[in-house]
């Protein structure tokens, strides 16, 4: 499935286009604050020029801002379903958004780059997850601190 | 970037009205997660020996995450497609002049 599936399959747009069509009111407000809703390119510039010490381009910025909008979903889901699973309503709380981090680095250890030598498993479950520049050593832990 | 986190937390399926807390919570968890990536790619730039960071080193940092992967190779065929309009905008003859000769 790549770029071009999603571009241009006729069928898949008129589907898409069907169920938009039986959007209740509140399901039109809600995707629409889903699509418009981006990350502003001036915070993620100003950031990422402060974490890496450079000015970086329009087109970085704008990938940064984009896999993050996902970041966010991922996030947003998982801690709709842990309320769930703690039977609870009503808006998110911050423990809902905790514990959704903490699993997201529980699963993606591994895949999001931070073992650049491709290491295994890390030690333990939650050592809090990959922090920022961790573990050159990668699966061997903290073998060259 | 707060009130985009707190419309994004709206669309992603929270309240219409999110906890002002929660807001501010997952606008830090977004921060570091910024932060994290940022040094990712940046590794990924030091191992090639260089020091600008690219687009490419971001993608390399999430060769193994196929969701955010894909929306960047997305995000990049829709720009150039954008910026291919606008050149044959800038290129073509403007319409209207034209009719009018």
């Amino acid at each position: 499935m790549g770029v071009d599936d999603g571009a241009g399959d006729a069928e898949e747009k008129e589907a898409f286009r069907m169920l938009v069509d039986q959007f209740t009111p509140e399901q039109m407000h809600r995707y629409e604050a889903f699509r418009r809703g981006n990350l502003q390119k001036g915070s993620v510039k100003k950031l990422a020029n402060q974490v890496l010490n450079q000015s970086i381009t329009q087109s970085v910025a704008t990938v940064i801002a984009g896999f993050t909008k996902i970041y966010i979903g991922e996030i947003v889901e998982s801690a709709l379903d842990i309320q769930e699973e703690w039977n609870q309503t009503g808006p998110l709380t911050p423990d809902h958004l905790r514990e959704a981090v903490k699993r997201y680095r529980v699963e993606s250890q591994g895949a999001v780059g931070s073992h650049v030598n491709g290491g295994g498993g890390m030690i333990g479950g939650d050592t809090g997850g990959p922090g920022p520049g961790a573990s050159f050593g990668g699966g061997l832990g903290r073998m060259f601190r | 970037m707060f009130l985009t986190v707190r419309t994004l937390m709206y669309g992603f399926g929270d309240d219409p009205n999110p906890l002002n807390e929660s807001v501010a919570v997952l606008d830090e968890i977004v921060t570091d997660f910024i932060v994290d990536m940022c040094h990712d790619a940046a590794k990924v730039a030091t191992h090639a020996r260089r020091n600008k960071i690219k687009v490419d080193d971001f993608k390399f940092a999430l060769r193994r995450d196929q969701r955010k992967l894909g929306r960047v190779e997305e995000l990049l065929v829709l720009s150039k497609e954008i910026a291919d309009a606008r050149k044959q905008f800038d290129d073509k003859p403007d319409a209207v002049t034209e009719d009018a000769k």
